[in-house]
């Protein structure tokens, strides 16, 4: 160094310069943000969950679980409660971080509840007394066994759906501390189970809003396992079985997501367009619009 | 210490990412050297700045929609940044301590050399910054380096503009005093090479 003075600029300069990513990091970086903005718009709405939210859907099950067998062994009131966990689904398709419940508008319609029961009436187990389930659930410890009780209970009186609808009630959960110790252990291995069983199962088909909920588990599980064709054929059946079903926005974002999937972007498109109409302050509006990765190829660059 | 700045969020903004959101290779491309500045300045060591600063984008990526258009994009990122370094304070500075006990790497040699003259400018600005406290620091910074207006820095560090210009001004100073200093060692040293 001689000795002329060094001046500010060339002291900014000089630190500028050379206080920066190298080219060869810079373009790690780039590329390893295009691979994550692909792989975002590649699953979007829920579909390779991490390890942790896997747990959480265990926790819903879990407290869905808790919640049935809490209707089948209390009074009306808790089956407004038992409602709330109907939302639990809604929960599971979105991070728990990013999008405020407010902004989800789930509508169950009062005639969907109130027709269905007759159909699970058939296949469920005993429906004549309403008592005498209550006593069994209120005793079973096992939540798998308290399952399909309270799905008959829960057939077996027609109204209380109804009465859970006409209602909104609060996100505080009363019930829970009573009930949840006691199911919470032995049925950790429990949601791995449900939510491995076809939907159809004899437990499902007592209750419409357990059905309509296994039924967007067997979506999401088929979007899970890259089965996009079969997830259609599930997206269909719960058009068809709950046109007007509480998860029906649920629905349709899956269905964007699993068009995407299974390459067919022109449909895909079409009901992502569909979906922004219906739903123009969706919590999964980012999930749908990144879906289909042309779509969102097309607004990267 | 400066207050926490969090980024508007989602729920009062839910069209902003229709209108005209700008566009993350774009974003990154202008922003990524003075993100990674920031994340040293703000206590990442080089070799771990290049994952805060891909940890930065990445984050862009996915509240984009949550930037509102009005906004200054530096001042936006500039919070970004600083959470993200802040949550991660605590492993960072554990690493910084892990390697402050090894032996610091030597100096360049002092050949009259361009490329070696401008590696010690740099080392000697770096040398100045990291004797500043961070107030001061991140204000000199953000406007002589990174060349940003005075609203823009206010907006990030959410600190009024005259607390901007205060610390300017005391930044300028040490700066003038830290370049006597060197000229005098400089001096100094000349004298030295010149009468053995």
């Amino acid at each position: 160094m001689r000795d002329e003075p060094v001046t500010t600029r060339e002291l900014v300069a000089a630190y500028r310069d050379r206080e920066r990513p190298s080219d060869a990091a810079r373009e790690r970086m780039a590329r390893a943000l295009m691979a994550a903005a692909a792989a975002r718009s590649a699953t979007v709405i829920p579909l390779r969950p991490p390890r942790r939210r896997r747990r959480a859907i265990a926790g819903g099950w879990l407290a869905l679980a808790a919640a049935l067998a809490l209707v089948a062994a209390s009074s009306y009131w808790l089956v407004s409660a038992r409602q709330q966990q109907g939302t639990g689904p809604a929960d599971m398709l979105m991070d728990s971080h990013d999008h405020e419940p407010a902004q989800r508008t789930v509508a169950p319609k009062p005639i969907e509840a109130r027709s269905e029961p007759p159909a699970g009436h058939a296949t469920a187990v005993e429906g004549p007394t309403a008592t005498m389930p209550i006593v069994d659930a209120a005793s079973a410890p096992e939540p798998s066994a308290a399952l399909p009780i309270a799905g008959a209970a829960a057939t077996s009186e027609p109204k209380a759906p109804a009465v859970a609808t006409a209602e909104s009630p609060p996100v505080v959960e009363p019930a829970p501390p009573v009930a949840e110790p006691a199911p919470r252990r032995p049925a950790r291995p429990q949601p791995r189970q449900v939510a491995a069983e076809p939907p159809r199962s004899g437990e499902a088909a007592g209750d419409p809003v357990l059905e309509e909920l296994m039924l967007i588990q067997q979506i999401k599980d088929a979007l899970d396992a890259d089965r996009p064709a079969s997830a259609l054929a599930a997206i269909d059946a719960h058009a068809q079985k709950f046109a007007r079903g509480s998860l029906t926005e649920e629905r349709e974002a899956l269905r964007v997501v699993a068009l995407c999937n299974a390459g067919e972007v022109a449909r895909g498109e079409r009901a992502q367009q569909a979906f922004m109409r219906t739903y123009p302050r969706s919590a999964y509006r980012e999930r749908v619009r990144a879906a289909c990765p042309v779509a969102a190829a097309a607004t990267m660059d | 210490m400066i207050p926490l700045a969090e980024p508007p969020h989602a729920e009062d903004a839910p069209t902003s990412a229709e209108q005209g959101a700008p566009d993350l290779m774009a974003i990154y491309r202008a922003h990524v050297d003075y993100v990674w500045r920031i994340a040293r300045s703000l206590g990442i060591p080089a070799d771990a700045a290049e994952d805060v600063t891909q940890e930065v984008f990445l984050c862009v990526h996915h509240r984009l929609h949550t930037f509102r258009p009005g906004g200054s994009m530096r001042a936006w990122l500039f919070g970004i940044t600083r959470n993200l370094v802040l949550h991660d304070k605590r492993s960072y500075a554990r690493r910084e301590r892990h390697l402050a006990a090894l032996p610091q790497p030597q100096e360049a040699s002092r050949e009259p050399d361009a490329t070696v003259r401008v590696h010690q400018a740099a080392a000697l600005m770096q040398a100045f910054l990291d004797e500043l406290d961070l107030d001061k620091r991140l204000v000199f910074q953000m406007t002589e380096i990174e060349e940003m207006t005075a609203d823009e820095i206010a907006e990030a560090l959410a600190i009024p503009l005259g607390t901007v210009y205060s610390r300017l001004r005391a930044a300028r100073a040490r700066l003038e005093r830290f370049r006597l200093r060197l000229h005098a060692r400089d001096e100094r040293r000349h004298a030295c090479a010149t009468n053995p």
